[in-house]
């Protein structure tokens, strides 16, 4: 059995092997964990930055603060960053790296040095999408919708190299996922067996397998085409502009699931563990999961009802998106059930559930909305469709990712945070998020298009309201930084599993040693086995 | 109860023939939506108040476990696709009546570019960003793009639809109430992007012929007489109905023309502007591939005079 409690003289992975040098050539899946968590952490905060910058701009209808093209170019980034440099990395390298190896009882991930390397193809691909800034940045939305994106003169070419660089960063951290998954689980962990987050990190890993090629292929051809000018996609060379939106979204909408498939496993994970109850649906949540990574591919259409695309292949369309919407009710069922009946830790990650469910459950029956072909028609390209995916991405996937810090901070520094000032970040964030969106709801019923720099005078009192929510929303996560890194360098102690989780990853110390465990381990007792968990104080960790 | 969801959800005027039942269905998506997700909330929020972890008190309610069991599942999973799917059967009848224009519709070409509106009537009459139009009327856009994609978007109509370079896409409403609404551009074109607007005016018929009238223009057919002979159309297609190197554009609009892929297709305005753009991607059974593309040699207005003048040979 593993040591009860860390003194702190026991070795960890963060001070063995010592040394700059040890880190930067490391092996070690939570060391490369770690340093996705900070870099992907740095891009939310530039991300962040640009997204006040474009509230504060929107607050006039006529903003002197910036001008049209600055605008265009901001939010274009603010798009990029947040999808292809955070959302995307974000919750599968940062904390799949750090726990699935954990998770399955092994050492390492298949390939450890594959690992590493996807680490720095990924820095390789995000320092070249930002230095892409320095040469005057890009204006053409993150979606890149030609011939507009072939014919500016901004600078497409780069972006698209640093995008396609990152994406080859992802199909290695998926491969290695999957190979991992696959071959080093510990004999009794099964696949009957696994825990959901796995499952998740599974389904994921697919789909960035599968479909990152393509958004490769086609963010390749826009920089070949904008360089010397193809016409693949120039109606005047005999190409067609709608190919391109095809190509796009086969990626980009499973893409989609490439952020909020991981976001779910989180929640999956924390609801049992904070409610001690064993998951009213395991195989629910599975089947949903694979359901969601499959038939997530065979929805790309939706984004294109009023593109130009025939009536049938939007009908189409329309019903296979309803199809994904219901294996993401699949898993609110589960977890909603899961809550009842059990004893719940009243505490910051359950209060992030919270938040989450409400969030992810109208943000998902937003998207059953604009699935809906003749509402689509409306609310296409408007804030409202702004506004649904903000609340997957941000109140579903962000959310989910705060939980996932919250949840996991004592497994992976040892410490713990102060609850206190948690709540009151929740509290700015999740207040501030709703009061950013909601009113961007109703600017897309009202008929307010996005990526307007300026708007008509009617919907200036919205974006007002949207713009003070923006930065309480911002100040909750700086709030968040603050007092996370406080707790990091002098926290109290939060012993191995503070929880009393029955999670496989609770079984190693916490913070676990570099090898991550310091004794052979058993497994025989499962992820989820609260159902003789009677007395509160009793202290788990034990796998024996 | 239309003006109470109306106002709580901000939506816009409802002015066309279209948008009342639009937003009927909206109003129970969006409360479907909203009740869900509120119902989602308070079944947590009560679990966390009565099943709290009490420390070693013996007030902790007993654990129970609701177990979902892959009956309950199915049911759970099937009222929801049931639910979903009756918003779809509802959404997708809109949807094929939005993409329908009737027919005797009255016809408007509109070219988009950066960073304008621009139409012509069928008379010859052309306007730039305020487009009018009689009120109780079904009127069809036929629109096209000069340069990248634009989309004609008309928020108290609830019509959208992407304009393309190189292909012309439709559109069509029946304005209901007298008024100005804006024109707003909803695909992202560049620079002046938000500030591409125009205005569809809905007049009363009769004010609405007197503007028209007070417009005279050569008419669009005549327009395309002209420009068909100068681009030497003639040569291969005649316009008396004998068929000679291109099949004749007498009784060619709205009949039914045999590919030589063995489909057919009806020659509508969508088919005759593709043919000059594209001819070979639906070539006519019967006669060979010889026609060059017209593709940046004829400008959108010329191309839709031609659509008019062919129309006009019945």
């Amino acid at each position: 059995m593993t040591a009860r409690t860390s003194e702190p003289t026991a070795e960890t992975f963060w001070t063995s092997p010592r040394g700059v040098r040890s880190w930067l050539l490391t092996h070690d899946h939570k060391r490369i964990g770690v340093m996705y968590f900070f870099s992907t952490a740095l891009m939310l905060a530039i991300g962040g930055a640009f997204a006040l910058v474009l509230r504060a701009v929107l607050v006039s209808p006529d903003s002197s603060l910036v001008d049209a093209s600055t605008y265009n170019k901001l939010f274009t980034h603010h798009g990029i960053i947040m999808v292809f440099l955070f959302m995307v990395p974000a919750i599968p390298s940062a904390f799949g790296n750090f726990l699935v190896p954990l998770m399955i009882g092994a050492r390492d991930v298949a390939f450890p040095r594959l690992n590493l390397a996807s680490y720095y193809v990924y820095c390789v691909g995000a320092i070249v999408t930002i230095c892409a800034l320095l040469f005057g940045g890009v204006d053409t939305g993150w979606t890149f919708y030609a011939p507009y994106s072939t014919t500016t003169s901004t600078a497409v070419t780069m972006v698209a190299c640093g995008i396609f660089i990152v994406g080859v960063s992802s199909i290695m951290t998926g491969l290695n996922f999957l190979v991992t998954i696959h071959t080093l689980r510990a004999e009794s962990i099964t696949w009957r067996r696994l825990p959901l987050f796995v499952w998740a990190i599974y389904g994921t890993a697919i789909i960035q397998v599968l479909a990152t090629p393509v958004l490769g292929l086609s963010l390749a051809v826009v920089g070949i085409d904008h360089v010397w000018h193809l016409g693949l996609f120039d109606p005047q060379a005999g190409g067609d502009p709608v190919l391109f939106q095809h190509l796009f979204w086969f990626y980009s909408h499973p893409a989609v699931y490439i952020m909020v498939l991981p976001a779910m496993g989180a929640i999956s994970e924390i609801v049992p563990a904070a409610a001690h109850n064993r998951p009213s649906s395991y195989t629910g949540i599975v089947i949903a999961t694979a359901g969601i990574a499959l038939v997530g591919f065979l929805t790309w259409g939706h984004h294109m009802f009023v593109a130009g695309m025939s009536t049938f292949d939007a009908g189409l369309f329309g019903a296979l998106s309803m199809f994904v919407a219901v294996f993401s009710a699949i898993k609110v069922f589960a977890w909603l059930g899961t809550m009842w009946g059990g004893r719940i830790t009243i505490a910051a990650p359950i209060l992030y559930v919270l938040s989450f469910v409400f969030l992810f459950v109208f943000g998902g029956m937003s998207g059953v909305a604009v699935a809906t072909t003749s509402l689509d028609v409306h609310w296409h390209d408007t804030y409202f469709v702004v506004a649904h995916f903000h609340f997957i991405m941000v109140g579903g996937t962000l959310t989910a990712f705060l939980a996932a810090i919250h949840f996991w901070f004592p497994k992976i520094t040892g410490r713990m945070y102060s609850e206190a000032w948690a709540r009151l970040a929740w509290a700015a964030v999740t207040g501030g998020f709703i009061l950013t969106f909601t009113p961007q709801f109703l600017l897309g019923n009202a008929g307010m298009p996005r990526r307007y720099f300026s708007y008509p005078a009617r919907f200036q009192a919205l974006h007002v309201m949207s713009t003070v929510g923006a930065f309480i929303l911002g100040a909750g996560m700086m709030l968040a930084v603050g007092y996370l890194v406080v707790a990091w360098i002098a926290g109290r102690r939060a012993g191995d599993n503070p929880w009393q989780s029955r999670g496989f990853e609770w079984r190693s110390p916490s913070p676990p040693p570099p090898d991550n465990y310091v004794a052979p381990m058993r497994w025989d007792t499962d992820a989820y086995a609260y159902d003789d968990d009677d007395a509160p104080t009793a202290t788990t960790g034990t796998a024996a | 109860m239309n003006e109470l969801f109306h106002d709580l959800l901000d939506l816009p005027p409802q002015a066309s023939s279209m948008a009342r039942s639009i937003d009927t269905l909206h109003y129970v998506v969006i409360g479907t939506a909203f009740l869900v997700a509120l119902a989602s909330f308070a079944w947590i929020a009560v679990a966390m108040v009565r099943f709290r972890d009490r420390g070693t008190s013996a007030a902790q309610p007993a654990r129970r476990r609701i177990r979902i069991t892959p009956r309950r599942e199915l049911a759970l999973a099937g009222g929801t696709l049931a639910v979903f799917v009756a918003f779809w059967v509802v959404g997708f009848a809109q949807y094929r009546a939005l993409r329908s224009p009737p027919d005797g519709a009255m016809r408007i070409y509109v070219v988009a570019k950066q960073w304008m509106w621009a139409a012509v009537y069928p008379d010859g009459t052309s306007v730039e960003d305020d487009i009018r139009v009689p009120v109780g009327e079904p009127v069809h856009l036929l629109m096209t793009s000069r340069d990248v994609i634009h989309s004609f978007y008309v928020a108290a109509f609830r019509v959208k639809q992407d304009v393309l370079p190189g292909r012309t896409t439709e559109l069509w409403f029946t304005a209901t109430i007298p008024g100005t609404y804006d024109i707003l551009c909803a695909e992202y074109c560049g620079a002046g992007h938000s500030r591409m607007r125009g205005h569809v005016i809905a007049m009363s018929r009769d004010d609405f012929a007197r503007w028209l009238a007070g417009h005279s223009a050569p008419s669009l057919a005549a327009t395309g007489e002209r420009v068909a002979a100068e681009r030497g159309c003639l040569r291969c297609h005649t316009v008396d109905g004998t068929p000679h190197l291109g099949p004749t554009w007498r009784g060619l609009y709205g009949s039914t023309v045999p590919l030589s892929t063995g489909d057919s297709v009806v020659a509508d305005e969508t088919y005759l502007t593709e043919s000059m753009m594209d001819p070979s991607a639906k070539l006519r059974a019967g006669f060979p591939s010889l026609m060059p593309s017209y593709q940046g040699l004829l400008t959108a207005p010329e191309a839709a005079s031609i659509v008019e003048y062919i129309r006009s040979l019945r």
